[in-house]
C-alpha cells in the first residue's frame, strides 16, 4: 500500500502551502476585491480622464521604451557575437552592468546631467554649441523612456547573444553561399531566427517598464506627469479608501502586463523552430582589420555615454563639498559620507534593516525553492506544474500590485497582521524572486540523476538524509548562485518596499527614493555609490564562484 | 581547363597551421575527394575555396577569376563567388519551407516567379522530392534534408559544387544509397564537385581523384585504384588500411 504520510511528502506538501498561501492567496484575494460589488465604485472613478491619462502615459512608455532598447540592444549583441573584436566576454560584461543596477539610480544621475535649469551636461552642451536654453529635459515622459531603455536593453542584448551563441552558424554560411550578401543574410536569416528571442526579450521589457515605478516616480511625477503606477502610489498615499482605487487600477496595470504577453504570442505564433541537427559548426568570426581600432573606439564612447557617464556622475556628486559646485579635486571629500553612513541616524538602520531583510528572504527562497524545485523535477505529485505557476505569478505581476495584494490580505483581517513589520517585506522579497530560485534549482536537479538518490536509499539513507546529504551538496553551487541573484534585487528594491515600509523598517531603497525627492540629493548620491559597490561585489563574487555561469 | 586551382595556399589559426602551402588543381566535370582524419585541414580547405574562411597566404582561381590573391590583396566574398554548397548540418533554414530554402538563390538573383518555379520544380523533381514544395525542413527525414540541401546548392548552376561531409548525420544505410545518387546527380549534370570526408570509402567509390590530407598537408594524391594499391606513405597505408 501507498503511504502518504512519508516525512517527503509532509515537506513538499508544507512548502507548497506555505508557497501558495504568501504567493498566490493574496493575487487571487486581490483580484476577487476588486471585482465585488462594493468595490464597483472604484472603478467608476477609474473613468475620470486622469486615469487615462496614465493609462496612456503607461503605453506610450512602454512603446517607446521598448523600441529603444531594440535599437540599443540587437546590433550590439550581433557586433560581440560575430566580429573578432578583442575581449569579447568583457565587452559582454560591461554591456550587461546595467542588468544589475536598479534603473532609479540611472535616474539620479541622468536628473543631475539632463536637469533643465543646472543639468551638467546641459550646460556644457549650452557653452559648447551657444544655446540659450537647455536643449534635454529628463523630466518627461520621453526622459523616464531613455532612462529605462538604458537599463532595459540589457534585456535584449543578453537575450539576443544567447540565442545567436545558440544558432547554427553554417545557417547564415549557407544563405552567403547562396549569393546573399552581410546584410541581406542579417536580414532574411539571422533575423528571422532571432525573432524568438527578441520577441521574448521586448515582452520582459514591456513588462518592465509597465511595473517600473522608481524612475517616472523620480522623473516624471514631479511635473505632475503620472503613469499607472505612480497613480497607483498616489492613491494608497492619498487618504483613507484610496487602497480600493488603487487595488481597481491595479487591475489595468496586470491587464497591460497580459497585453504585453498576448502581443508577444501574437508575434511568435509558429516561430518556434525546431533545431535540426545537434551537430553545429562555429563559423569564421567577421574580421574588423582596418575597421578593429575604429569599433573599438565607438563602442568605448557608447559604453561610457550610456553605463559609464551616469555611474560616474553619481559617484563625483557624493564626493562634492559644495553640492552643484565645480568639479575640482579641492571641492572633494569625504564629509558627505562621514555624515550619511555615520551622522545621519536614518542610513545606519535603512542599511541594516535591506541587509537583514534581504538575507531573510534569499535564504528563504532558496530553501523553500529548493523543495519546490524538488517537488517539480523529481515527482510525479498532482499539480505540481501548477504550484510552480503560482510561483511564476508574483514574478511576472508588476511589484506594486504585488505590494498591494500583500497589504490586503495581510492587514489583520484575515487573521494574520503583518502590516508595518519587517515580515511584510520579507514575505514581498520571497514571494517576488524565489522563481529565480526555483528555475535555476529545476535545471541543477534535471541534470542530477535520479540514480545518485537510489544509491542513498539502498545505502540504508532516509528521504530527508539523501536530500541534505546527497542532493543539497551536488545542488551547492547552484543554491549559493540562487542566493546571490535574490539578495541583489531585493537589496535595492524600491517599488514593493515603498507601499510596504513602516516607521521602524525603512530600507535603503526608500530612504534613497526620500531624500531624493525631497531634502537632499547628495545624500542620495552617496547612497546610491553604496548600493552600486555592494551589487557589484556581489555580482563578481557569483561570478567567481559559479565560474561565470551565472552573474554578469 | 581547370575549374579550381590552389595555389600555396596557406591557412594559420593564430600560431597553429591549419592548412601548410597547399597546391590543388580540380579539372572540369571531375569529382574530387578531401580526405583525412579530423583536423587534417581538409574543411578549412574547403570553406576557403567557398570564401567562408580567409587564407592566410595564396592564390585561389574559380574558372578565370581570381577570387583570393594574397599579393594583389585580392578577396572576392562567398556571395560573389558562384558556388554551391552543402554543410554537414544542411543548414536548411527553418523559417522557410522546402520551396523557399530552394528558391533562396534565384531569388537573390532577382529572377522572374515563372523561372524560379520553374527551375524548382526541376531541381527538386531532380533530386527526388517533387510535391515536398510545402513542407516544413523539421518536417523531413534527414536524407529528405539532405536532398534540399543539394538542390538549393545546384539550382544556380554552379562553377563548383562544395560538399562537406554531407553524409555524416545519416545512418549507414541510407549513407549507402545516397552516395550512389549523389554520384549519379554530379555526372549527369557534369558539374565540378569538391566533396570533403573523413570516411574512405566514399572517398573512394565516388571519386575521380582523392586528395589524401594529413596535418595540413596533401599526403598522396591520386585516382582511386592508385591510392588503395600503391599508397606512398604509411600514413596512407594506415589509413587507408582500417576500411570500415
Amino acid at each position: 500500500m501507498k503511504r502518504f504520510c512519508t516525512p517527503q511528502h509532509l515537506i513538499l506538501l508544507s512548502a507548497s502551502f506555505v508557497l501558495l498561501y504568501f504567493a498566490a492567496l493574496p493575487l487571487f484575494l486581490l483580484i476577487l476585491k476588486s471585482l465585488s460589488p462594493e468595490n464597483i465604485e472604484s472603478y467608476q472613478e477609474l473613468l475620470k480622464q486622469s486615469n487615462w491619462i496614465a493609462l496612456l502615459n503607461t503605453l506610450k512608455l512602454c512603446l517607446i521604451t521598448t523600441s529603444m532598447t531594440v535599437v540599443i540592444g540587437v546590433p550590439l549583441a550581433w557586433l560581440l557575437h560575430k566580429t573578432d573584436l578583442p575581449k569579447k566576454s568583457l565587452w559582454k560584461s560591461l554591456f550587461a552592468i546595467p542588468y544589475i543596477i536598479p534603473p532609479y539610480i540611472g535616474a539620479i544621475a541622468w536628473i543631475k546631467l539632463l536637469n533643465p535649469n543646472s543639468g551638467n551636461l546641459n550646460l556644457l552642451l549650452m557653452q559648447v554649441f551657444g544655446l540659450e536654453k537647455a536643449p534635454f529635459n529628463i523630466y518627461s515622459l520621453l526622459g523616464t523612456s531613455f532612462i529605462l531603455g538604458l537599463f532595459f536593453y540589457s534585456f535584449i542584448f543578453l537575450s539576443c547573444i544567447n540565442a545567436l551563441e545558440k544558432m547554427d552558424d553554417a545557417l547564415e554560411e549557407a544563405a552567403r553561399t547562396c549569393g546573399a550578401s552581410r546584410l541581406k543574410t542579417f536580414k532574411d536569416i539571422t533575423l528571422p531566427l532571432l525573432t524568438p528571442a527578441l520577441a521574448s526579450g521586448m515582452i520582459l521589457v514591456f513588462m518592465a517598464t509597465a511595473a517600473s515605478f522608481g524612475v517616472p516616480a523620480l522623473v516624471a511625477m514631479p511635473e505632475r506627469i503620472f503613469v499607472l503606477t505612480t497613480k497607483i502610489y498616489t492613491h494608497v498615499l492619498s487618504y483613507s479608501g484610496g487602497i480600493s482605487k488603487a487595488s481597481a487600477l491595479a487591475m489595468v496595470l496586470m491587464a497591460v502586463g497580459f497585453l504585453g504577453l498576448w502581443l508577444s504570442t501574437l508575434l511568435l505564433r509558429n516561430k518556434r523552430y525546431t533545431t535540426l541537427t545537434g551537430k553545429f559548426g562555429k563559423g569564421d568570426l567577421i574580421h574588423l582589420k582596418k575597421m578593429k581600432w575604429p569599433t573599438v573606439f565607438g563602442l568605448s564612447t557608447v559604453w561610457f555615454c550610456l553605463v559609464a557617464l551616469p555611474l560616474l556622475t553619481i559617484v563625483i556628486s557624493s564626493f562634492l563639498k559644495v553640492y552643484g559646485g565645480e568639479l575640482t579635486l579641492s571641492n572633494m571629500s569625504l564629509a558627505k559620507y562621514k555624515y550619511v553612513l555615520f551622522g545621519f541616524s536614518q542610513t545606519g538602520k535603512a542599511f541594516k534593516n535591506s541587509l537583514i531583510f534581504a538575507v531573510i528572504a534569499s535564504t528563504l527562497s532558496v530553501f523553500i525553492g529548493a523543495f519546490v524545485a524538488y517537488l517539480k523535477a523529481k515527482t510525479q505529485m498532482k499539480g505540481r506544474n501548477l504550484i510552480d505557476f503560482f510561483a511564476t505569478l508574483p514574478y511576472v505581476t508588476p511589484g506594486i500590485v504585488v505590494a498591494i495584494a500583500l497589504i490586503l490580505t495581510f492587514s489583520g483581517n484575515l487573521g494574520l497582521n503583518l502590516y508595518n513589520t519587517l515580515w511584510i517585506l520579507i514575505v514581498a522579497y520571497t514571494v517576488k524572486y524565489i522563481s529565480f530560485a526555483i528555475r535555476n534549482t529545476v535545471a541543477a536537479l534535471e541534470q542530477v540523476d535520479t540514480s545518485l538518490e537510489e544509491a542513498g536509499k539502498t545505502c540504508g539513507a532516509g528521504w530527508l538524509k539523501v536530500f541534505f546529504t546527497i542532493l543539497i551538496p551536488i545542488l551547492k553551487p547552484t543554491l549559493i548562485a540562487s542566493w546571490f541573484l535574490i539578495f541583489m534585487p531585493t537589496f535595492s528594491e524600491l517599488t514593493m518596499s515603498i507601499l510596504l515600509v513602516g516607521p521602524e523598517t525603512e530600507t535603503i531603497g526608500t530612504l534613497l527614493f526620500n531624500l531624493q525627492n525631497y531634502d537632499d540629493p547628495q545624500s542620495a548620491c552617496v547612497l546610491a555609490t553604496v548600493i552600486v559597490c555592494v551589487i557589484l561585489t556581489a555580482n563578481f563574487t557569483v561570478k567567481k564562484l559559479t565560474q561565470g555561469k551565472y552573474g554578469v | 581547363m581547370s575549374k579550381v586551382a590552389l595555389k600555396n595556399i596557406v591557412k594559420k589559426f593564430g600560431a597553429t597551421t591549419a592548412v601548410q602551402s597547399t597546391n590543388l588543381e580540380i579539372e572540369a566535370g571531375k569529382f574530387i575527394s578531401l580526405l583525412g582524419p579530423s583536423g587534417c585541414g581538409k574543411t578549412t580547405t574547403l570553406r576557403m575555396v567557398a570564401g567562408l574562411t580567409e587564407p592566410t597566404e595564396g592564390e585561389i582561381y574559380l574558372g578565370s577569376q581570381c577570387v583570393y590573391h594574397d599579393k594583389q590583396r585580392i578577396l572576392i566574398p562567398a556571395e560573389k563567388r558562384n558556388i554551391g554548397m552543402v554543410f554537414q548540418s544542411y543548414a536548411l533554414w527553418p523559417h522557410m519551407n522546402v520551396f523557399s530554402n530552394v528558391a533562396y538563390p534565384l531569388k537573390i538573383q532577382k529572377c522572374s516567379k515563372d523561372v524560379i518555379q520553374e527551375k524548382v520544380d526541376h531541381y527538386l523533381n531532380l533530386v527526388g522530392l517533387s510535391g515536398y514544395e510545402k513542407r516544413a525542413p523539421h518536417e523531413l527525414s534527414g536524407g529528405q534534408q539532405q536532398r534540399v540541401a543539394l538542390a538549393r546548392a545546384l539550382i544556380r548552376e554552379p562553377e563548383v559544387l562544395l560538399l562537406d561531409e554531407p553524409l555524416s548525420n545519416l545512418d549507414a544505410k541510407l549513407r549507402q544509397s545516397m552516395r550512389i545518387e549523389i554520384k549519379d546527380l554530379q555526372k549527369r549534370l557534369k558539374i565540378t564537385t569538391l566533396y570533403v570526408t573523413h570516411d574512405q570509402d566514399e572517398a573512394l567509390t565516388m571519386s575521380d581523384t582523392v586528395v589524401l590530407m594529413n596535418e595540413g598537408k596533401i599526403e598522396q594524391l591520386g585516382t582511386p585504384e592508385e591510392l588503395l594499391h600503391h599508397p606512398k606513405s604509411e600514413f596512407a597505408k594506415e589509413f587507408l588500411g582500417q576500411r570500415s
